[in-house]
């Protein structure tokens, strides 16, 4: 009399030597895949790293080219207003004579001061001031 | 109930450690107990042979996510189990009537050891274990073989608990019949 689990074992005991051999293939795979890393460890994190940028080159080099471009851009406007700007903001020499003239005659006219028509003429501050006081 | 797995002292904590020599144990213990479950499902020596090798694979590979070291057998018979299932998948078998007998109340007796088989009677033991539908052969040669639990049955199956016990009731009460004769 048997056991179903002896009657199961007994008709495949025949299959034992092919397993075995299954399990010492199995085992010695197991027992080379921790040797393989082991020898590959010193340059593990060189490898690593060298793969992470390899596999971000195109990554990379997109990111690169879109701050080249964003830079570019952003020299191009800064530089752009600033030297128009300060092309616009420096009067011509006829502007800024016109300009004296127009200030002049507002303070002569503010001073109750008679408003010589004519040429502007360059005078020390002194005699300006007594021109003034005379009128 | 005798559970063979549990009793056992197995050097599972030092396979999870990377120790062959324990891995080679573990797989010295239940290679044949795999190999007669799977032989007895897909009937094909060297489909049962790969499935072996490679639930011994997965299970080297994937023992970080074995949560107890006490349940590494039915956890191994799990994957195991699943190969199975996956060569079912590409047969394509219908399953419906296993299905149909798993409505059914189970009137079920715990005991591995009911069955005892006479030398005349083995031939037709076989005979009718091959004939049973898949379902219900996988979970009585889970019982068998390794004497796993109905729970741990239903672990290694992916099966509820109620369907398992109906399947086992329904496969002992075949078995039964032509021991009784």
């Amino acid at each position: 009399m048997k056991t179903p689990r002896e009657l199961l074992f007994e008709r495949h005991r025949a299959a034992e030597p092919k397993l075995d051999t299954l399990r010492q293939k199995t085992v010695s795979r197991l027992a080379k895949a921790p040797a393989v890393n082991s020898r590959t460890r010193p340059s593990a994190p060189r490898s690593s790293w060298r793969d992470l940028l390899l596999s971000l080159r195109w990554h990379l080099a997109g990111l690169s080219a879109a701050w080249l471009v964003v830079l570019v851009l952003n020299i191009d406007h800064s530089q752009a207003p600033s030297s128009i700007q300060a092309k616009q903001n420096i009067p011509s020499p006829q502007q800024l004579l016109t300009a004296l003239r127009e200030n002049r005659r507002q303070v002569l006219e503010l001073t109750g001061a008679r408003v010589v028509a004519g040429v502007l003429e360059a005078r020390p501050r002194s005699e300006v001031v007594a021109t003034v006081k005379m009128a | 109930m005798l559970v063979v797995a549990e009793r056992e002292q197995l050097p599972v904590a030092q396979a999870r450690a990377g120790d062959t020599a324990a891995w080679d144990t573990l797989f010295r213990r239940y290679q044949l107990p795999l190999y007669v479950y799977v032989f007895e499902l897909v009937h094909d020596e060297q489909t049962s042979l790969d499935i072996v090798q490679e639930s011994f694979i997965n299970a080297a590979r994937h023992i970080g996510s074995l949560r107890e070291d006490a349940k590494f057998g039915g956890w191994l018979f799990g994957i195991a189990h699943q190969k199975c299932i996956q060569r079912w998948r590409k047969q394509a078998r219908d399953e419906a009537l296993c299905e149909e007998l798993a409505a059914a109340p189970p009137d079920f007796e715990d005991d591995p050891a009911e069955f005892l088989i006479r030398a005349e009677q083995e031939a037709e033991f076989m005979k009718l274990l091959n004939q049973l539908p898949l379902a219900q052969r996988s979970v009585l040669l889970l019982h068998f073989v390794e004497e796993f639990s109905l729970e741990e049955i239903a672990g290694i199956t992916g099966a509820q608990l109620g369907t398992v016990k109906s399947r086992l009731h329904y496969a002992k009460k075949a078995l039964r019949n032509i021991l009784e004769t």
